[in-house]
């Protein structure tokens, strides 16, 4: 039973090898996601083996559940100021479900905002420092970019656009190899003027610190 | 002799490789990633035929490489050992998202439609692809490892843990089964 004897015939066998032509593989998507799964598992929990419905929502939980501590933080500080101001004032369960939901977006855009002073440093080096350094740490904040915006509570229409038109500027830069390329180079200066990414990072990120507060 | 130098240098290049992501070198972690990551994508994406799923799979597949390339023994090359990996997460993921009944038929019952007009190109093409879909899973992995991604039967019996000959037996039923599900457009290539 040869392969020979077997063969299909060469049309046959032509059409046969489109069958479901794949598409350009998304390396850098995958890479991101390989890195964050492995960082979170070395960080304690474990990654189930195959859960195709758990990694769709992984990172989904790991912001909500973020959020929620950071949440429930705040929440504790509010109460204790809010016996302490008015004892008197009645809430109700729908008032108390607002707040939460209000606290809560307000932590993401808090997080948001800082990791948008990350991405604005890391801009800056792109003139002067190393490219591989610089490309490593564009994957680790695509990451978070993209984490960002799974969030529901980050509700801010501005630093979401910011945000996606960020996306696609750090896989651009995530790719640069080393060699300084400079059409790379190129297609990055573009996206950074043509969607004026460095004017609407300065006036997402507040001046020095103490700048936002929750 | 002078075919053995490379394979040579490749075995070492491969072992040293190996060694630096065991090290924790993070750029070799990448450099493997990229060697290996199309042909993990292409061969989920063929069997799964949804781009999101083959991206899962493929992510999932390379964890597992990471995980466990300490148990990588240099038995079988490191592709096809990457793709036996892979293959099992392609499996489960099919096997999980219930994916592979939605997609297969069994062949043995079940009639191949053929389209009205036999003779037209792209009705040939939809009726091949739905052909190669509908094949009982064994057969339509060989078929896809061998015919279309050009796998040999030694790298396919590696990475499914079955015998060569058993690779090619089902190639061949495979083959079989497409020639009689096409039949009806029968143009030069059908011989008996």
């Amino acid at each position: 039973m040869t392969d020979d004897r077997d063969e299909l015939d060469p049309k046959l066998a032509d059409l046969a090898r489109g069958f479901r032509e794949p598409p350009t593989t998304p390396r850098e998507e995958i890479w991101t996601h390989i890195q964050a799964q492995r960082r979170a598992a070395r960080a304690g929990g474990s990654v189930p083996v195959f859960d195709l419905e758990a990694a769709r929502r992984r990172r989904i939980r790991w912001v909500g559940a973020v959020a929620a501590l950071a949440a429930v933080l705040i929440l504790g500080v509010g109460i204790g100021r809010w016996v302490s101001a008015d004892l008197t004032r009645p809430i109700t369960a729908d008032q108390a479900a607002a707040d939460l939901d209000r606290r809560g977006e307000r932590v993401m855009h808090y997080a948001a905002v800082e990791h948008l002073g990350q991405i604005e440093a890391l801009l800056t080096d792109l003139d002067s420092g190393n490219e591989r350094e610089i490309a490593l740490n564009a994957r680790g904040l695509l990451t978070k970019t993209q984490l960002l915006l799974d969030s529901k509570r980050l509700t801010d229409p501005a630093i979401r656009a910011l945000l996606t038109d960020l996306e696609t500027l750090l896989v651009q830069v995530a790719q640069l190899d080393g060699n300084g390329s400079q059409i790379d180079r190129d297609l990055i200066d573009e996206n950074l003027s043509n969607r004026a990414i460095r004017p609407r990072l300065r006036h997402a990120v507040p001046a020095g610190p103490g700048g936002l507060t929750l | 002799m002078a075919g053995s130098l490379p394979r040579l240098r490749s075995l070492v290049s491969v072992t040293d490789l190996v060694s630096r992501v065991l090290g924790g070198d993070p750029l070799a972690e990448r450099e493997l990633y990229d060697l290996h990551v199309d042909r993990v994508y292409r061969l989920a994406f063929r069997l799964t035929g949804d781009s999101e799923l083959a991206a899962d799979c493929t992510q999932e597949a390379f964890i597992r490489v990471f995980d466990r390339l300490a148990t990588f023994r240099g038995e079988a090359a490191l592709s096809t050992w990457i793709t036996s990996v892979a293959y099992s997460v392609i499996y489960n993921a099919l096997r999980k998202t219930k994916r592979f009944r939605a997609n297969s038929v069994d062949f043995e019952l079940v009639e191949i439609p053929v389209p009205a007009l036999p003779h037209g190109e792209p009705d040939l093409k939809v009726s091949l692809d739905r052909a190669v879909a509908g094949l009982p899973d064994g057969y339509r992995t060989v078929f896809v490892m061998h015919d279309v991604e050009g796998y040999t039967h030694s790298e396919i019996a590696s990475s499914l843990g079955i015998q060569e000959g058993t690779s090619k037996a089902q190639l061949s039923r495979a083959r079989s089964k497409l020639r009689q599900a096409l039949a009806a457009f029968a143009g030069g290539w059908v011989t008996q």
